[in-house]
């Protein structure tokens, strides 16, 4: 067991990289299960050997990618303190928020023999419970639409730079009436623990979806 | 005995007094985190809509739901499914990929030989009707509103024109976006012109071919692997 900083060997990259690509796939599988884009543009993939559904859609596939480049600097030097899928309704009010919250030790304690294979299950088993996600959720109303915000530890103006990579995909801070949802429903999803990452993820639900939040 | 009268009165009276009520400290739930203080970041572009409307408005819809990767439990149909998603990656990928390249890379003298619909330009004509007889194709075949389908333009159906002077007119159609979801290829070696589209968009494709291009005889409306499955 070998006791390393966030410095040695690069690791922000690395849990960048792993995470990011976790991120794209939970996206992908969210926005198939929560049928906010018709299923005919999803394809069946095979993702840390489970069977995942991610879209063929060139533009919205493009977006994602976008997204996550962005989001990329941020997590790599462990200023994202959660990442979350926004489900909005026709008026873009949230419906239901997929939560990731990540933390980042600043000590990792690895061996390289359990650390990626370790990940892996892990990762696994938070795509298995995105895909069986639907049956403690409620419907949502018909016109749904998407966004991903980026929770950052310190003020969201301080970061805005970092995250501005990709010159035609600006970011800007949200609304307050896109983050906030009144009543919430919190349902625990999964939680998973690693030598370089620990993160939850939770479901807050709006409690009436039919209905407009009076926020 | 005065003294243990008084302590005696004293004591029912504390007694009989109302138990103090102890103020409850307002209750601050750990939900939603001091961090939440912060307001998020998100990207300023909204992501791209893709309609199912066409599923929903066509009637078959319930045929679409037999695309619906939720049932899970039939080989059969996720073969079918699979065949389908294949379909409409490489529709995708001629719309968005592979035409658009070769479009900007053919040079201005060579003869275009492609032609892909632009996106740009909103449809303006209705496209959505269908005749009895094109539903019975669509059901006989169990065919997709977003598999792709081929209409062939073969050289008798040009007449007296030239398939060169239809081919540059349907140029000029797909790229000002009149035929939604056409890419066209012209086979000179064949000397035919191969049309492809949505089935949800095809029979509207194959009347606008005959009659603004004034085409001849039959036009043929080919799946693959089902091989010719129409005719207009």
């Amino acid at each position: 067991m070998t006791t390393l900083t966030r410095q040695d060997l690069n690791f922000g990259q690395v849990v960048a990289d792993i995470l990011c690509e976790f991120l794209e796939v939970a996206i992908h599988l969210i926005l198939y299960v929560r049928e906010v884009y018709p299923s005919g543009i999803f394809q069946k993939r095979k993702k840390y050997n489970v069977p995942v559904q991610m879209s063929c859609h060139p533009e919205l596939n493009q977006y994602i990618q976008d997204t996550l480049h962005c989001v990329k600097p941020l997590i790599e030097k462990n200023e994202a303190e959660k990442v979350v899928v926004v489900i909005m309704d026709r008026e873009h009010r949230p419906v239901e928020r997929f939560v990731f919250e990540i933390s980042q030790p600043p000590l990792l304690s690895i061996s390289s023999e359990t650390l990626l294979s370790h990940v892996e299950q892990l990762l696994r088993a938070v795509i298995l419970k995105i895909s069986v996600c639907d049956a403690v959720l409620d419907n949502n109303p018909p016109g749904c639409t998407f966004t991903v915000l980026v929770y950052t530890r310190e003020s969201a103006t301080r970061n805005m730079e970092k995250v501005q990579v990709i010159k035609d995909f600006p970011w800007i801070v949200a609304d307050e009436q896109e983050v906030l949802m009144q009543e919430p429903r919190l349902i625990p999803l999964k939680t998973m623990t690693s030598d370089i990452v620990k993160m939850q993820l939770y479901v807050e639900e709006r409690a009436q979806k039919g209905q407009r939040n009076a926020a | 005995m005065s003294d243990k009268l008084n302590d005696w009165v004293f004591l029912t009276e504390r007694t009989l007094e109302d138990f103090p009520c102890r103020v409850l400290p307002v209750f601050t739930p750990w939900y939603p985190s001091g961090a939440d203080l912060y307001l998020p970041l998100k990207p300023k572009n909204a992501p791209p809509v893709i309609s199912s409307t066409p599923l929903k408005d066509s009637g078959y819809f319930q045929q679409g739901a037999e695309f619906d990767f939720s049932k899970r439990d039939c080989a059969d149909e996720k073969e079918t499914l699979t065949k389908d998603k294949r379909t409409l990656v490489r529709s995708l990928g001629d719309i968005f990929g592979d035409g658009r390249v070769q479009f900007k890379d053919v040079p201005k003298k060579c003869k275009r030989s492609w032609s892909v619909f632009s996106h740009k330009m909103k449809i303006t004509e209705r496209t959505q009707s269908f005749s009895r007889q094109f539903h019975k194709i669509i059901q006989r075949y169990g065919l997709h509103w977003h598999q792709r389908a081929k209409w062939i333009i073969f050289e008798v159906n040009c007449a007296p024109r030239s398939i060169e002077e239809i081919w540059s007119r349907l140029d000029h159609a797909i790229k000002h976006s009149r035929l939604p979801t056409c890419n066209a290829n012209f086979q000179r070696n064949l000397v035919q012109i191969w049309v492809y589209c949505d089935i949800f968009y095809c029979e509207y494709i194959g009347h606008f071919l005959r009659q603004k291009f004034h085409l001849s005889g039959e036009i043929t409306l080919a799946v693959h692997k089902l091989g010719d499955v129409f005719k207009l």
